[in-house]
Order: structure tokens, then sequence, then C-alpha cells
């Protein structure tokens, strides 16, 4: 700090100006030991420039005195000054970006971190215009810490001498002093000021962290609301029965918030079928159409906003609309859902068993619950839907193979029918024909029609023998015409003539007796009926068309004659032997 | 010629005789007597069946063992051609066997008088007169009354028009069924069957 001071000019001077010299010096080392040590504890640079210009202007007697530190990057900074008047000074305030600018831009930003001081004096600032008042010594500093510059411009002397070159050193010695107290204050406040920045950084991190926990929180939440809604999803997912569904949507849409009673409906307007299923409260009963229809009118009352559009829903809440229709439930969260215009519903949900509210999640899970469980009810009743139309086709397609088999078989009769009635017809037509005309057939009904009907008449007491006793019985012995003849003329034997009395008139044997075989019963008593039974009797008569004699001496064994005997050859041969007829 | 009739008037006359000879109704009138007269002389028969074979017999034709049976026949056979020629059922055929027999009877009747045998013709009972040629223009005079009626004969014939009636009637119901009449479902069987 005391380089300044050229010692080798000492012995050349007077004493007392060496006195005076000596005592200049260490005047200003003391100026500058105090200098350094005031603004050793001074952290503020408007506080350091404060001191500064005290000191130095203090020390070299200077009137007038204007700081500024100045940020070259933003063209920010603060200005201090002594004996300057406040209007010049907010003047200085106003214009540092063009201080700035005009001072420090043009000198570009070597690298390093040590402050470069410059002291101009004398002519070379004329004509900077800082300020009005009249500057004799212009102190330039840059390179200080964050990009701040110092400048530093101080007036004439009281007693308005110059300065010397002495002054000259000190005043760069106190340039870089107050350089070197600047950048330790600009570092230092930066320190503080990085210090007070990270301290607000910390504070904003652990904000940042306690957020984090509880949108951690509210995540696993979520993830736990999702993972339940996924669940039942994939539960409902593979249902079909409503019944089952409406069980299970209870029991996976109240158990992840922890219900404890939950009531839901389901509502066929069309069938006037109602479904309903309850969980935790007792005495759950099906319930009455009409009951389920005002149980929907109130609710779709209350619903806001109120919509009767296919697949929606609504919340409501209706306190008391339960109770009025025998459920024990005062729903915490209730929905009325329509399915289609045919198909509503209603589920109602309790408080949690902890006690508390249902949160805004909470319901909004409960909400996406709803919308996938009417889904899986759509589908289901869908399901349902296809299966009855499915049993309808099944059986109207048995209906229709039973029809089509009946009218194949009534189309197979009536095909038969048909024939028959052709072939009725036919036969008709034949018939017609064939009355019209003789024919053999005719002939051989008749024929045979008399013939059944005779014999059967015949089997009657008047009937006759189909064939003469001449053919059934045994032969009687014949009699040659010689052999009667003798026995005749003997008069041992009866000659008689059976035949009928036309034929016996035409002719017979000499001494015959006429008996017609048809008046036996009449005449035999008269005429044989004394006749001794052991006297040959000789019976002759027959044509092609009877044989008289046979029958007649079949009669005569009857009535027991020992000796009949037949002449076949009769009259014929009787004249043709020669013998007498009459 | 002579007598100054023209061809028209022998035409018209000829005419005259011939519908009058094929008259129906005359016919008719001629089933009806044969009809009757053969229903009359079978009850006598079919009652005295021994004297009608009695009468067979007496003509010496048929062989002594049929003469039974052909008694038998010939009554019944007189009894139902009788009866169906009145009734005019299977007349045609009726007449032709009613033919049948009178010539049969007229042929032994002839063979009869040829030989000059003397005996009852059996026609309607066992006391008839002998048989004359009287008697045989008689039986000649039906053969010609049973083909007036085989040839003319068209009234009152009761299963002809039965039958007649039939037919008429299976075509008056037998009509086509138009497509458009027959229900969809039946016709969608048709075309299942197609």
């Amino acid at each position: 700090m005391v380089d300044g001071v050229d010692k080798t000019d000492l012995p050349l001077l007077e004493p007392r100006k060496s006195l005076e010299n000596l005592e200049k010096k260490a005047f200003y080392l003391q100026t500058l030991l105090d200098t350094s040590r005031e603004l050793a504890d001074l952290v503020q640079p408007r506080q350091i420039l404060d001191r500064f210009l005290l000191m130095v202007m203090g020390a070299l007697g200077i009137v007038q005195g204007i700081g500024a530190v100045i940020n070259t990057d933003t063209g920010q900074g603060l200005v201090a000054g002594r004996g300057i008047p406040d209007p010049a000074l907010n003047e200085i305030s106003n214009n540092i970006p063009e201080i700035s600018k005009k001072y420090f831009s043009e000198r570009g930003k070597p690298l390093g971190t040590t402050p470069r001081v410059k002291v101009i004096t004398g002519d070379a600032i004329t004509g900077q215009g800082l300020c009005s008042a009249h500057m004799q010594v212009l102190i330039l500093s840059d390179l200080l810490p964050g990009g701040f510059s110092c400048l530093l411009a101080l007036g004439e002397r009281i007693t308005g001498e110059p300065l010397s070159e002495q002054d000259n050193s000190v005043l760069l010695n106190l340039a870089n002093i107050l350089a070197n107290s600047l950048s330790h204050a600009i570092s230092l406040m930066n320190i503080q000021q990085m210090n007070a920045d990270l301290l607000k950084k910390n504070a904003e991190l652990e904000a940042t962290i306690e957020d984090f926990g509880q949108t951690r929180q509210n995540l696993e939440k979520r993830y736990f609301h999702i993972e339940s809604l996924m669940d039942l999803n994939a539960e409902l997912r593979s249902l079909i029965d409503e019944d089952e569904l409406l069980r299970l949507f209870l029991l996976a849409s109240m158990g992840p918030i922890g219900i404890e009673k939950g009531f839901i409906l389901v509502y066929d307007r069309e069938d006037r079928v109602a479904k309903s299923a309850y969980r935790g409260i007792e005495n759950g009963k099906a319930l009455h159409p009409q009951v389920c229809e005002m149980l929907l009118y109130s609710a779709f009352d209350k619903t806001e906003p109120k919509s009767l559009t296919n697949m929606s829903f609504g919340r409501f809440d209706a306190p008391g609309i339960f109770k009025e229709a025998g459920i024990d439930i005062e729903p915490e969260c209730a929905f009325f859902f329509v399915i289609d215009l045919s198909c509503m519903g209603i589920a109602a949900f309790g408080p949690p068993v902890s006690g508390n509210s249902l949160s805004s999640n909470e319901r909004s899970l409960m909400a996406g619950q709803m919308a996938g469980f009417m889904a899986y009810l759509e589908k289901a009743r869908a399901f349902s839907m296809i299966k009855k139309l499915n049993e309808d086709l099944t059986s109207r397609n048995e209906q229709l193979t039973q029809t089509v088999q009946d009218l194949t078989r009534a189309m197979n009769r009536i095909t038969a029918l048909e024939k028959s009635r052709t072939h009725l017809k036919m036969v008709v037509q034949k018939e017609a024909e064939r009355v019209s005309r003789a024919s053999w057939l005719d002939c051989a009904l008749i024929f045979f029609f008399a013939l059944g009907l005779g014999l059967l008449f015949n089997l009657a007491p008047q009937g006759i023998s189909f064939l003469p006793e001449s053919v059934t019985k045994s032969a009687f012995p014949s009699a040659s015409v010689v052999e009667a003849r003798k026995l005749v003329e003997e008069g041992a034997a009866v000659l008689v003539d059976a035949r009928p009395k036309e034929l016996y008139d035409r002719s017979h044997i000499k001494g015959a007796i006429n008996i017609p075989l048809s008046l036996f019963d009449t005449m035999y008593p008269v005429t044989l009926g004394e006749l001794d039974l052991k006297r040959p009797v000789i019976v002759y008569g027959r044509t092609v068309s009877r044989l008289y004699d046979v029958e007649f001496a079949n009669r005569l064994k009857k009535r027991a004659h020992e000796d009949v005997r037949v002449l076949p050859g009769g009259v014929r041969e009787w004249e043709t032997e020669g013998h007498q007829v009459k | 010629m002579g007598n100054g009739r023209t061809p028209g008037e022998i035409m018209e006359s000829w005419n005259l005789v011939k519908n009058t000879f094929t008259n129906r109704y005359i016919a008719l009138a001629f089933r009806l007597f044969l009809g009757g007269v053969f229903i009359y002389a079978s009850i006598y028969k079919i009652a005295y069946i021994t004297e009608f074979a009695e009468s067979i017999a007496s003509y010496q034709i048929v062989p002594y063992w049929a003469v039974n049976i052909m008694a038998i026949i010939l009554a019944w056979m007189e009894l139902i051609c009788g009866l169906l020629l009145v009734a005019g059922i299977r007349s045609k055929s009726a007449v032709v066997m009613i033919a049948f027999m009178l010539a049969l009877f007229t042929a032994a009747m002839s063979i009869s008088l040829i030989r000059g045998i003397s005996m009852g013709c059996g026609c309607f009972s066992g006391t008839d007169a002998p048989i004359t040629w009287k008697t045989l223009v008689r039986n000649i005079a039906w053969l010609a009354m049973a083909a007036h009626v085989y040839y003319f004969d068209s009234l009152f014939h009761p299963e002809k028009n039965i039958f007649t009636s039939i037919s008429a009637m299976s075509h008056a119901t037998h009509h086509h069924v138009p497509e458009a009449d027959i229900p969809p479902p039946m016709r969608q069987v048709e075309d299942i069957k197609k």
C-alpha cells in the first residue's frame, strides 16, 4: 500500500518538507489503513460506497463525490453521493443504464475474477458528462463478482489544488481497497442471497415433498380404487345372471370404500318385474312393482339433471324415500340409472363404516363403478334377451319343423287320398260303364250267388239232396230180363214200374204194377204193404235224368224187403228181347 | 207304291215304327214284366224244389246226377235275375242270363215236343198244362222281350245313376287350387320340398 511513496526523493527534500511529506505519507497510509479497516466490517455496497466517499473525500479534501455500483448485465444499480444535491443523484440513478453502457459495455468482459481498477484524472474525464458537477477524478472498477462494476467520481478539492502524483497513487490504492471491499461485499451478498435462495428452495422443496406425499397418497388411493374398479369389472364381466350381477356389484362396490349398507333395484317396466339386492340391510325383501314405480318416480324427481336417455345415470339426494318404501337405508350416495326406457333402477349406498362422508374421489369411483355396472347389466339383459330369443327361435324352429312334418304328412295323405280318389273314380267309372253292359263277371257272380243261396236254403227240411240217392247209395243186385221174366211168370216175384204214370202209360212191361217213385209213400201200403218181405221184388224204370228203379229199391230196402232186384234194361231191353210190352 | 205313298211318307212311317219299337218305356215295361214273371216262377220252384227237380227230370235231358243241383241253381237264378231286372241293377247281365235260361227252356221244350213227350213244362208249378207249341211261342216271345230289354232299356237304373252321380260329384269337387289361395306356410313348405 505504501509502495506509491517514492523513498529516493527524501534526501533531496528539505527536512521540513520531508517531514511534511512523511507526515503526509503517514497520513495517507493511515487513511489507507483506516479505509481498509472501515470497509472491512461493511457488507452492504451502499454503506461501503458511503464510507469510502467519506474516507476519500475527507483524506483528500474533496467536496463532491459520487459512487455507483452497477450490474452491467441488467443495467440496474445503486448510487451514493456526498456533496451532491438529491436531484442530481436522482438523475444519475435514472441514468444508470446509460452510464453502464457508456463506461462498461465497450470494454468487454475479459476472463478473470480479480477486479480491474482504473483511475482517470484531469482532462481525461472532461466531457464525460457524468453529472452537472465538475469532477476531476474518475475511478472505474469492473470485473466485480456477479457482473457488477463500480464507478467513482470525485470533485475538486476545497483548496482547489490538483491531485498530486502521490494523491493519485493513494487514490489508486484506495480504489483497489474499494474494489476488493465491494467484491467481498458483493460476494457475501451473493452468498447471502444464495443462502436465502437455498432456504427458500429448501422450504419449497419441503412443501413439494409434502405435496408429493399427499399426491402419492391420493394416487395410491386412486390406484386402489382403479384396482377395485378393475376387479369389479373383471368379476362382473363374466356374469350373465342379473341377480348375481346385482349381488356382486353391491359386494364389490361397497368393499373398497367400506360402506356398510347398500341396496340396488332394477325394474323392468314392460314385464313389471323387479330385481333387487341388499347388503347390510336386514329383512331385505322382494319389492312390489307398485313400490318400485313409486321409488323410481321419487328418485327421478330428485335427480339432477333429469335424463331418460339410454345408459345414463344421475345422482340424487332424497332422504326418506327408502324408509317410506320399507328399506332400512339412509343413503350417503344414491344413483338413478336408465338402461333403456323399459328398464330403470336405483342404487343406494349408506355412509362408510368409518363415519366420514364420502370423498369426491370415492364418489367419482362409485360413479365409475355405476357406469361399468350398467354396461354389464345391459350386456346381461341383452344376453338374457338373446337367450330368450334363441329359445323362442328354437321353439319356433321346432314348431316349424313340426308344422313342416305335419304338412308333409298331410300332403302325403292328400296325395294318397288323391290317388285313392283317382283309383276310386276309375273304379266307379269302370263300374258305371260295366253296369250299362252285360259282363261275364256279373253273370258268374249271379250264378255263384244263386248257387250259394240255393245250397243254403236247401239246408231246410224241405230241401233235396244235392245228388240223387241212386248215386250215393250202394248198388242193388240186378236181374237179367230172362231171370226177371221167369220169376214174374212163375209168380215168384213182383215186377214194379217205378216211373211216373205218363211214362208207364206210354209203354210198360206186361204184368208190371206202376208205383211212381213220387207216390211211393202213398201207394206202398195199398200195393206192396201186404207183400211177404221175403218175396223178390224186381224194380225197373230209369231215364237219363232219373234212376227211378234204384231209388225205389232203396225205399223198399228201408221197408225191410229182403230180396229187391233191379232190372236195368227196363222196358227197352225187355222189348228188345222180344217180350211183350203193353 | 201302288197306293201313292211318297218315299218321305214311307220314311216317316218307318221312323214312327222304329221309334215305337225302340221306345225306352216299352223296354222298361218288358223289363218289369220279365222280372215279375221270373220272380213269380221262382217262388214256387224254391218252395217246392222237389217238384221242380222232377220237372227237370221229366225233360230227360239233364243227367240224373245233375238234376237236383240244376234245380236248386235255376230256381235261385230265376229269383235273383228277376229281382235285379225289376230293380234295374245289373239289368244287362240279368237279362242276358234270363235270355239264356229262356233259350235253355225253349230248347228243352222243343226237344220234348219233337220227342213227343207229353209233360208239364214246370214253368210255374208242377201242375202246369202239358207243353204245346204255344208254350214254345210264348217262350220265344219272352226271349224277344229280353232282347228288346237288352238293347233299348235305359230307364230307372239306380245303380248306374249312383255311379254316374259319384263320378260327376268327383269331377265337381276336384278342382285346381290357385297358388295365391295356398296359405304362405304351405307355399314355403312347397318351396322347401322343391
